[in-house]
């Protein structure tokens, strides 16, 4: 399983990582830090032309340079198959409906503690992903 | 500062002309109805736009200006005639008649205007004016001048000339008001934006917290999760003590965020309180269920609102009632409503411990706590925001002491509509 990170704060990163590396399933994490690089990710652009098409893109909102919003609007465009669940700081209604009308397919709130994020690990794993080609 | 007409209205009247005395008392039950009128005025514009019509009226002149100082030129704002007169146009103070008036903070009455040195005639040609009388605003530092103003010769009588006297004086008055009541608008706008400043600094702030406290939180939970073995009882204790103090900032961030979130929200609709505290009770589930909570909900009505606000409002109020329970004392909580007037009073009342009478004002107040934190754990945020809830909703709260022996929170909101009545 690979899943997409696009995550502009090291420190949420790691975590994420440390704590998904530890599950059975045990996916490869690959990590961008802005928006721009994650369409380049999935569109296989330079530096990014190996890269394996993620099962996954786990999307925060506030990135440097293009937006979670934009990310979105841009893969909805393209009609990218690869499922998105946005992670972000707020909770509040309208930036979750804003992003489900844009095609993501679930909306998280960053949980505040290491039970909140070992929850979250566990969802995410128990996903039901299509499979890629 | 109210001028007084110089001279008593008994010396102003002509002797020997009954008809004069009876118009002059007329016209003062007229002027009575002027500063009436003045009296609401809260800008220029109108004070202008009723003295224009009252000077023209209580004389029955042909026509009437409204003349303001504007540093060394008359400006001609407003006026009411029978004929275009000189309305938006500025003379020297030196070369015009209202000048003369302002400079010597005295009336000028003069009955044939071309046969006097005061007046520019040819401004005068084009118009119907054949007499006239000015008076100043305000005999001291004049701020302006009304006129009058006949197409037929006429001596303007000492009556006339008082009436118009007294007219310009509570004008004067009239404008200082208008002056200070805009300059007041002014300053509650900006009063208004810098709390709005300080709102939206409080937000971002707060919001922006959040980020570096989840990363310290995590990893001190990380340390004494997986380091467990290693570290040794007072390195536990360090760690654990760090955690908590962590948990708690997080805790306060997340109060203050929802604290500078309860904004003046545009648009407020019909909302029912009895679904707000439904969705209140469902979100508050757990911890009602776990500190064996009753609570009884009378039937509340529907007000004007913003439903989030509302129900934060409520949340806050049920969480300290069970919060601040007496030990070993089942929570027992109730709501009630009643129709007040032209308000729904709304109390929350519980058998908690209740607050001493010395701080029922205090507790309102950001950061305000009266337990330490190892009894009564909280940010001392929650009531505040309470508050600011009501207040958005043009209401008002307030606490007291229960009839059960705990709190007892009052809550007024206006109501929206009368005839909607109770919505259980």
């Amino acid at each position: 399983m690979n899943i997409l990170l696009v995550e502009d704060n090291q420190a949420d990163a790691l975590l994420l990582t440390e704590l998904l590396e530890d599950t059975e399933k045990a996916p490869v994490l690959h990590w961008v830090t802005d928006g721009h690089y994650a369409l380049d990710y999935v569109y296989r652009r330079a530096p990014y032309q190996n890269a394996w098409q993620p099962d996954l893109i786990l999307l925060d909102l506030g990135l440097p340079r293009l937006s979670g919003y934009e990310v979105l609007q841009e893969l909805k465009k393209s009609a990218c198959t690869v499922p998105v669940i946005v992670l972000s700081t707020s909770g509040n209604p309208e930036d979750t409906s804003r992003c489900l009308d844009l095609g993501a397919r679930d909306y998280i709130c960053k949980p505040r503690n290491l039970d909140g994020y070992t929850a979250l690990v566990q969802r995410l794993m128990m996903l039901e992903l299509p499979k890629t080609a | 500062m109210p001028q007084t007409p110089k001279k008593s209205s008994a010396s102003v009247l002509s002797a020997g002309d009954p008809s004069h005395t009876v118009w002059y008392i007329a016209a003062m039950e007229e002027l009575v109805g002027v500063v009436k009128q003045l009296s609401h005025a809260r800008d220029l514009e109108s004070v202008m736009r009723i003295v224009r019509k009252a000077a023209r009226e209580l004389t029955g002149a042909d026509g009437a200006t409204f003349v303001l100082r504007d540093d060394d030129k008359c400006y001609y704002a407003d006026e009411d005639a029978i004929t275009p007169l000189w309305k938006g146009q500025r003379f020297p103070m030196s070369a015009c008649i209202s000048g003369w008036v302002m400079l010597n903070g005295k009336p000028a009455v003069i009955e044939d205007i071309y046969n006097d040195p005061r007046i520019p005639a040819d401004a005068y040609r084009p118009t119907f004016v054949k007499s006239l009388a000015m008076v100043p605003i305000r005999t001291e530092a004049p701020v302006g001048a009304i006129g009058n103003y006949w197409a037929q010769r006429h001596q303007p009588r000492n009556e006339e000339v008082a009436i118009l006297q007294a007219l310009a004086d509570v004008t004067s008055v009239a404008i200082e008001n208008a002056q200070l009541y805009t300059e007041l608008q002014g300053k509650v706008r900006a009063l208004q934006e810098s709390n709005y400043e300080l709102s939206r600094f409080a937000w971002v702030a707060s919001h922006d917290l959040q980020e570096p406290l989840r990363t310290i939180v995590t990893r001190v939970e990380l340390l004494s999760q997986r380091y467990h073995n290693q570290l040794d009882d007072r390195a536990q204790d360090y760690v654990h003590t760090a955690a908590e103090g962590a948990r708690r900032l997080q805790q306060l961030v997340q109060d203050l965020l929802v604290h500078a979130s309860a904004e003046k929200v545009e648009n407020f609709h019909i909302v029912a309180l009895a679904q707000v505290l439904r969705e209140v009770r469902q979100d508050m589930h757990t911890l009602i269920v776990e500190s064996n909570a009753e609570i009884f909900v009378d039937n509340l009505p529907q007000v004007q609102g913003n439903p989030a606000l509302l129900g934060q409002l409520f949340q806050n109020l049920l969480g300290n009632a069970i919060k601040f329970r007496k030990a070993g004392t089942k929570p027992h909580i109730h709501i009630g409503c009643r129709e007040e007037g032209a308000e729904w009073h709304i109390t929350v009342e519980d058998n908690g411990i209740g607050i001493d009478p010395a701080y029922r004002e205090r507790v309102f107040g950001l950061f305000q706590r009266l337990h330490t934190q190892d009894v009564y754990p909280g940010s001392g945020i929650g009531l505040a925001t309470c508050r600011k809830i009501v207040e958005l909703h043009s209401g008002r709260i307030w606490v007291e002491a229960a009839p059960a022996g705990g709190s007892a929170f009052h809550i007024l909101l206006p109501r929206a509509y009368k005839d909607h009545g109770n919505d259980a």
